[in-house]
């Protein structure tokens, strides 16, 4: 009875706490709804081998992940009959899809291709296109890792959808490719097993579908919607948590008298925390309920979405399963009850003799267990915030270090809110005094005398602002500082970049460096492993550059060594190898192969992780160049190597970019799908806070009915009322507003000592001010609104007679 | 007469240092079974504090303090409840209704809140016996100050309490109101020997009750049988002079 009649009363109490939860829940649904369709993607036939009854692939172990077929048992397999060698290479029609691959013609016949119009390439300088991509009889240039050629179309095979293939004469594809990919035998499964002998994998049947390119490239799609989604997923978690807690909290504090008469009547501590929990529950499964329902009908657009803005793939869609909606409604139910927990413990010390005062002042609002409680999340947020610039400064850069860090700081400060806000209104109470006016003095003593109500109604607001200030201005203060490093060690005048293609070619990058007056360095990523002094395997990622004029293109942050006058088989490696000027150094590539080489120079580990250059000779053969940094020699005239080396790269797949422009666009487009997933995360954040915003003034306005009355009657104007109600409100979101500054500035310390140590250089700290102020008015406006309409329609509009 | 509510060395004091404040120094006091006691002082005497105490709301620093038999000092906050909500009514200044629920719902929530089943006919009965039949389903803001305080009065004695504290019952009600509050108070003893300890500043609401206890500085000092108002008033002045 007393839960039901609560409930009649309190409606208003406990609207936001239900929104929050309904929208949790269905949150909640649709996200387990879309991660149970990542976990398992549609089953599909296999493609690129539909027609092979059985494929050899390499092994792939590292180190050598790269290393295709050994002969040996290529040979072994040409000895069992019919086989057909596979190579999967770069080639790439000049202005065609930068994803185009170049293939042997006679793997062709393994998959779904089918000649449309022409014949098979017979000569060396003939291919065959998928339709779509040229006519018969055209010339055209092609792209390879080596030099772009000219081939000449003879023959239009059908399209396939996983892959953009060029089809080359098996000869040609063996000269640009020597590594063999994978054979495809016609010979017995048994056979082939036994001849292979364990060194390659041997596919038959639907495990072909293994060796798909689009398997990976949907799964790898699949990874960036799994991890945007959980973390919706968690922080809705979270923040319902939150909000429930605190709302819960705000209807113990305000309802202290209620609570108190009970027990003076003759009911338990443990009745009264029996009867906030069981309202609590009735509100979880109520909302659990209406949240699953909503969340169902959410997951297909939902599902959708993601695949408009490219975080899954075309054929991605969520099933309709049965365990995310038992688990959404479990944790929906669990959350309610958790968070109520703290608010039922702390109505269970309401004593009765609190029934017979008449003042609205509160018991002490910080609690013995609120402050263990803030000391031990705050404590778990400063060790989050201090070790990692003290030990392990990587970690502060890393997102699934920073955002935890950041929500423990947010809770911490929540906790330890009715302890702030003292501080705080007694320095508002300062300037207000001065001022003489009874707005301020009424505002700011009710805002005291109720710090418990004012730290929970703030809660919202440091919840949103303090997660908008702190994440947004810690991507952007790494983003900045990154390329802040990243420009400050180009001192190059033009930088070439791939132009609609994935690399550039090295006979490309060697045309470059002849041209006279110029001084170029080629850059490519590539990885090779390496063994720690504990025996373990390390990947490591590389750049493989030009030696010769790496000096006079790139500022690197040297810490010992040198690198003018490096050697073939020097290295450059970074702080983060612990290795010292002069060590050797045993690095196996990814073809199988090992190099010995020697520390030239140290470099810092910097907020990039500046990693290890190494000779453009030990890259592995088909290695595309990511960047060519130019410089004009000493003596050349800048003005005729600028027309040198844009005639030089006229129409062939790059684009040269002055440093500058290049800077810029390295600080605008830094990071985009981190900062678009952040942006889903805090917009969820914000929906929850206005709803817990919006509930907490409307209880608070229905409940402060009484004291505006009584104002009234004291010879307020309805202005003044007004102004009080509005104020009071406003007084909740900066309270809210300074405590999120407070995170930030904390977080910022943090993350700013961690880049020091990193790059040694002063961090570019940006504020993210703009977002930040943006979220405070939003909260700021819809307090205000919402304390206004509801102040107009209890204080100065009709007396209905059973408000209650 | 028995002695239904008895105080023994009772000692209270609030805050500590040279802040500290006693309410009660070392009261020892014994209250009638079906006696109307009236507890009168000027502010801070110690009269609601007694009554907290006496009352089980309050835990004495020493003293014992017993209800119908049982010592509850020694008794934990759990087992204080139980017995408060066997043994004792309450009724306040302030009337402390719920206000999310009916006035027959109010008189029904300490049976509910002691698991006991509610006879619909006993919480009528109740209601009727304060002068509410028929307004059974009205909530606390569609009736009237004195209106509240029957309920009040109502739910504190449909469990047939050993003893009912009442603390300036009448101390927001008008006179009118104030003298029908007391006469209900009044009758409750008279038909059914019910014990009442009132805490009041009111001469006249002193002197329905059977005894006045005098209170200053934290304890008892005199007592007037059968008072009148006159006389009440008479000892409240000579009291106040003597603090002066």
């Amino acid at each position: 009875m007393l839960v039901r009649q609560s409930f009649r009363v309190r409606w208003a109490t406990y609207a936001s706490a239900m929104l929050a939860l309904v929208l949790g829940v269905a949150l909640v649904t649709a996200t387990g709804d879309v991660l149970a369709g990542t976990f398992s993607p549609p089953h599909r036939a296999p493609q690129r081998y539909a027609h092979a009854p059985v494929v050899v692939s390499p092994l792939n172990k590292p180190p050598a992940t790269d290393a295709g077929l050994p002969a040996a048992v290529v040979t072994e397999l040409a000895a069992l009959g019919t086989e057909t060698v596979d190579r999967i290479f770069y080639a790439q029609i000049v202005d065609g899809p930068s994803d185009q691959i170049g293939r042997p013609w006679s793997a062709a016949a393994a998959g779904p291709y089918r000649l449309l119009a022409g014949r098979a390439p017979a000569s060396d300088d003939e291919i065959v296109v998928p339709t779509g991509d040229g006519h018969v009889g055209d010339q055209v240039r092609v792209f390879t890792a080596g030099d772009a050629r000219s081939f000449r179309v003879v023959g239009i095979a059908s399209a396939a959808s996983f892959e953009h293939a060029l089809f080359f004469s098996d000869h040609e594809a063996a000269v640009l490719c020597p590594r063999v990919d994978a054979v495809i035998s016609m010979a017995p499964v048994a056979a082939v097993r036994a001849a292979v002998a364990g060194t390659a994998s041997v596919r038959a049947g639907s495990a072909r579908r293994s060796l798909d390119p689009d398997l990976g490239r949907d799964t790898e799609a699949l990874v960036a919607a799994n991890s945007l989604v959980g973390t919706a997923g968690g922080v809705a978690i979270f923040v319902s948590l939150f909000v429930v807690a605190s709302t819960f909290a705000y209807g113990v504090a305000r309802r202290r008298r209620e609570l108190a008469l009970l027990r003076m009547i003759g009911a338990t501590s443990r009745q009264i925390s029996r009867q906030v929990l069981a309202e609590a529950a009735v509100l979880g499964v109520g909302s659990a309920v209406l949240g699953n329902l909503l969340g169902r009908a959410l997951s297909p657009p939902m599902a959708q979405w993601l695949v408009r803005q490219g975080f899954a793939p075309s054929w991605f869609a969520a099933p309709a399963s049965v365990v995310p909606s038992v688990i959404a409604i479990v944790v929906g139910i669990a959350t309610a009850i958790l968070g109520a927990w703290a608010a039922a413990r702390r109505a269970a010390r309401v004593r009765p003799t609190e029934a017979l005062r008449e003042s609205g002042l509160e018991a002490r609002p910080m609690t013995v267990p609120r402050w263990l409680g803030a000391i031990a999340v705050g404590g778990g947020a400063l060790a989050m915030l201090v070790l990692p610039p003290l030990s392990s400064p990587n970690d502060a850069l890393n997102r699934k270090h920073y955002v935890p860090m950041t929500m423990l700081l947010v809770v911490a400060l929540a906790l330890l809110a009715p302890a702030i806000i003292a501080p705080i209104t007694r320095a508002f109470g300062r300037v207000v005094d001065r001022s003489r006016r009874a707005v301020g003095l009424l505002v700011n003593q009710s805002a005291r005398a109720a710090s418990a109500q004012t730290a929970a109604a703030a809660a919202p607001v440091l919840l949103t602002v303090g997660l908008a200030a702190c994440l947004l201005s810690t991507t952007d203060t790494i983003d900045q500082t990154r390329a802040a490093e990243s420009q400050a060690q180009v001192i190059s005048h033009y930088i070439v970049v791939p132009d609609g293609t994935p690399g550039i070619g090295m006979a490309e990058v060697d045309r470059l460096r002849a041209v006279p007056g110029l001084v170029a360095c080629a850059s490519a990523p590539m990885v090779a492993f390496h063994v720690e002094d504990g025996g373990s395997l390390i990947r490591r990622d590389l750049q493989a550059v030009d030696f010769d004029a790496l000096a006079q293109v790139t500022h690197l942050p040297i810490v010992a060594g040198s690198v003018t006058g490096l050697e073939p088989n020097d290295i450059v490696v970074d702080q983060d190898w612990g290795r010292k000027v002069g060590d050797p150094v045993t690095l196996w590539r990814t073809d199988g192969s090992t190099v010995s080489l020697r520390v030239a120079a140290v470099i810092r580990t910097g907020a990039n992780g500046n990693g290890a250059y190494v000779a453009r000779q030990w890259a592995p053969s088909g290695t595309l160049a990511s960047q060519v940094l130019v410089n004009p020699s000493p003596r050349a005239d800048p003005a005729t190597v600028s027309d040198a080396l844009h005639r030089a790269t006229a129409a062939s797949g790059v684009a040269v970019e002055s440093t500058a422009d290049w800077a810029r666009s390295l600080r605008t487009h830094s990071n985009a799908v981190t900062r678009s997933g952040l942006r889903v995360v805090l917009g969820i954040a914000l929906l929850y806070s206005l709803l817990s915003l919006a509930g907490t003034m409307l209880m608070a306005a229905q409940e402060r009915r009484g004291s505006l009355r009584m104002l009234r009657l004291a010879g307020a104007t309805s202005g003044q009322l007004l102004r009080i109600a509005g104020a009071e409100s406003l007084a909740v979101v900066a309270v809210g507003f300074i405590m999120a500054a407070a995170a930030q500035a904390l977080t910022l310390a943090g993350l700013g000592s961690a880049l020091v140590r990193l790059s040694g250089a002063r961090p570019e700290i940006v504020l993210a001010w703009r977002p930040t102020l943006e979220v405070t008015l939003v909260c700021a406006v819809v307090t205000v609104l919402t304390t206004l309409v509801s102040a107009t329609v209890h204080v100065l509009g009709r007396e209905h007679p059973r408000t209650g | 007469m028995d002695e239904i509510v008895r105080l023994r060395s009772v000692c209270r004091t609030y805050g500590a240092g040279t802040g500290a404040v006693t309410a009660l120094a070392d009261v020892s006091i014994g209250f009638a079974a079906g006696a109307f006691t009236a507890i009168m002082g000027p502010s801070g005497s110690g009269k609601s504090t007694l009554l907290q105490c006496a009352a089980g709301l309050e835990r004495p620093d020493s003293g014992m303090i017993w209800i119908a038999g049982t010592e509850l000092t020694r008794l934990n906050e759990r087992r204080r409840t139980l017995l408060r909500r066997a043994h004792v009514g309450f009724v306040f200044q302030s009337f402390n209704l719920l206000p999310s629920l009916t006035a027959e719902q109010n008189v029904g929530l300490p049976a509910r809140l002691a698991g006991r089943r509610v006879s619909r006919t006993d919480i009528r009965s109740a209601l009727r016996e304060v002068g509410l039949a028929g307004r059974e389903h009205r909530y606390p803001t569609e009736l009237s100050g004195g209106q509240q305080q029957r309920v009040a009065i109502a739910r504190a004695v449909v469990n047939r309490p050993s003893v009912l504290f009442a603390d300036e019952p009448t101390g927001a009600l008008d006179s009118q109101t104030s003298r029908d509050v007391l006469s209900m108070l009044r009758a409750l003893v008279d038909t059914r020997g019910q014990t009442i300890i009132m805490v009041t500043h009111d001469p006249i609401a002193a002197a329905r009750a059977d005894r006045v206890v005098f209170f200053a500085d934290g304890r008892p000092i005199e007592e007037l049988v059968d008072p009148t108002s006159g006389s009440v008033l008479d000892h409240m002045t000579r009291l106040e002079a003597a603090a002066c």
